[in-house]
């Protein structure tokens, strides 16, 4: 039982980190770039598909490193040609989503046509090496996961904190218009915003894949994970997102283990639910005033 | 407005005769899917339209309403009609749920809580199999029947789908003509003004999205009934999609812009037919390319162009 307890709670928070990761994504883009990305999930997607065409050349982490830079232009492509249009004048929330949403439609079947419906299988040459840990068994693939978005989540957290374009960015989610004023080049902290997220999904994308199967629908439920993650935690709250992910990744692994692993994916739905009726500002978050 | 008036009877009048002229099945399939398909844009188009809050968990309803029909007709013998309402009322009783403490909260949370509604109940759809015969679906579904006819061809429930029809364009026009109505734009236009004039931003949303979700609720039960069958596939987000897209298309808010987007929506797949693998596709491009340029969809291009010519304004 201790040690049932103990291993799910390890592959929890594993595939936590992972969440982690694509609600970071998700969470920059709306509240920086104030966009709801509804094609994240297709982010996703085309990172795992990214590294499984390049991994066949250079091998599975060089297929990753590919995989980031198409994505960086998948982010860029997103920002220029479908978000920046849509941009001043009465800025609303609703037409960028709307596109974002048809952009999902656009890639999911755009990669339906190109790779078919079946899955793949992208292989990693750390999937089935187990390692054991005080008695609880993790793959090297699992180490990788956890160092890798581990790092990242540091590493971007670091960046936004104390970095320069961070600092823009902090002030451009604050208040564009200030920001403007003040001199900073808010189109490019768009790109920077957009770039940053589609590697983000691609990363989660590419690191996960080896766990499972890459078809051209895995995005939808990876778009669901991350908004539940991004209530969670607090919509557009850094820090939120990465605790979001965690607990997430722990009860869903718990749930599977301990009560009905058909409906491991309806505990997050279940959590986000009750977190909109209780807190709606997020676990992390700042209490919010009821409208 | 008398040619509209005028435009409207002979429409009217050509879809009362339409099947009397056309017996070819699959063009009646056609147009009852048109028409369920339009009821649902319009369905929609109360809350996505006319409030403004992005309901994604549209096709959720749409299959409470089929379940509801088949589980009752099938497990307690209910009659065809009652079923219906029983579709709406049950349908209904979800939308509250969901409203009701989404609804409250400004931002995007109505839209997320709408699309994990949507999922959850796919989930439960797929995995409670011993009320849902799971993945598999329900199938005998009785048909519908009336006066003791029971409806076995397109016709009867071409009539039907044509009524409700009606029904959802008169509520629209109705609402859309009432005090009620003009709070509905007043929250989408302007949320703090319509507040601080006094309208219940809150009940109004809600009301419109219950209304909104009954709807839906009756017009899934009457599919049910005509397919003989439901499963989670009427869940899918791929619907709620579609969905969507018809009433961004054709114009939310509009009473003609939802009906006009269900017409294209259903028949651009027909005629796509051609680049099959690619149909989806190009259906992304044309909704974003709408957002991006004619954000007010077929009619607000209308409405530009009868302008420009120096026709009147119209409201």
């Amino acid at each position: 039982m201790f040690w049932l307890l103990a291993q799910q709670t390890l592959n929890g928070l594993v595939m936590g980190l992972v969440y982690a990761l694509l609600a970071l994504g998700l969470t920059i883009s709306f509240g920086i770039g104030r966009v709801i990305n509804f094609a994240h999930g297709e982010l996703y997607m085309l990172g795992a598909f990214f590294t499984y065409l390049a991994a066949g050349r250079m091998g599975y982490l060089g297929g990753i490193a590919a995989a980031l830079v198409l994505m960086a232009g998948a982010g860029l492509l997103l920002d220029r040609l479908v978000l920046r249009p849509l941009r001043g004048g009465r800025a609303s929330l609703w037409a960028p989503f709307l596109a974002t949403l048809a952009v999902s439609l656009i890639v999911q079947n755009a990669a339906l046509a190109v790779f078919g419906p079946d899955p793949y299988l992208l292989s990693s040459p750390y999937a089935y090496q187990p390692l054991m840990l005080a008695g609880l068994m993790l793959t090297k693939q699992d180490l990788l996961i956890a160092l890798v978005a581990g790092l990242t989540t540091f590493l971007l957290t670091a960046f936004i904190k104390r970095g320069k374009y961070g600092l823009a960015m902090r002030a451009v989610a604050r208040d564009r218009q200030t920001a403007a004023l003040m001199g900073i080049n808010i189109d490019r902290v768009y790109i920077l915003t957009f770039v940053l997220s589609a590697m983000l999904a691609g990363l989660a994308g590419a690191l996960v894949a080896p766990k499972a199967t890459v078809d051209p629908f895995i995005g939808r439920m990876a778009l669901l994970k991350g908004l539940s993650v991004v209530i969670l935690g607090g919509l557009g709250n850094i820090p939120g997102a990465i605790f979001g992910g965690l607990v997430l990744g722990v009860a869903e692994a718990l749930g599977a283990g301990f009560v009905s692993a058909a409906y491991k994916d309806a505990v997050g739905y279940a959590l986000m639910i009750l977190v909109l009726l209780f807190r709606p500002e997020g676990l992390l978050g700042q209490r919010m005033r009821r409208a | 407005m008398r040619a509209a008036n005028l435009s409207f009877f002979a429409i009217s009048a050509a879809a009362l005769v339409l099947p009397l002229a056309v017996t070819n099945p699959y063009y009646l399939h056609t147009a009852i899917a048109m028409m369920v398909n339009a009821v649902l844009a319009l369905s929609l188009n109360f809350i996505l339209g006319y409030v403004g809050e992005k309901s994604l968990g549209h096709a959720a309803f749409f299959g409470i309403g089929g379940y509801t029909a088949a589980l009752l007709a099938l497990n307690l013998g209910v009659p065809a009609w009652g079923t219906l309402l029983a579709g709406g009322v049950v349908s209904g009783l979800f939308g509250l749920a969901v409203g009701f403490p989404t609804l409250r909260l400004r931002g995007p949370y109505f839209a997320i809580a709408t699309l994990g509604f949507g999922a959850i109940l796919q989930l439960i759809a797929t995995n409670w199999t011993s009320l849902t015969k799971g993945p598999m679906g329900i199938p005998g579904v009785p048909p519908l029947a009336f006066a003791g006819l029971i409806f076995r061809n397109e016709r009867p429930y071409y009539y039907v789908a044509l009524l409700l029809l009606a029904l959802a364009a008169y509520l629209t026009w109705r609402l859309a003509h009432s005090r009620i109505g003009r709070a509905f734009v007043a929250i989408r236009q302007n949320f703090d003004l319509a507040e601080s004039v006094g309208i219940d931003t809150f009940r109004f949303k809600l009301a419109a999205f219950v209304l909104g979700t009954v709807l839906a609720g009756v017009v899934g039960a009457f599919y049910a009934h005509y397919t003989n069958f439901i499963s989670p596939k009427a869940l899918e987000s791929y619907i709620t999609l579609n969905v969507v897209t018809m009433v961004i298309i054709g114009g939310e808010g509009t009473l003609i812009g939802p009906i006009l987007g269900a017409i294209l929506v259903t028949l651009l797949p027909e005629v796509l037919r051609v680049a099959e693998n690619f149909r989806l596709v190009i259906f992304g491009f044309i909704l974003l390319l709408t957002i991006i340029y004619a954000p007010s969809g077929i009619v607000g291009l209308a409405r530009a162009a009868w302008q420009k010519r120096g026709g009147e304004r119209l409201a």
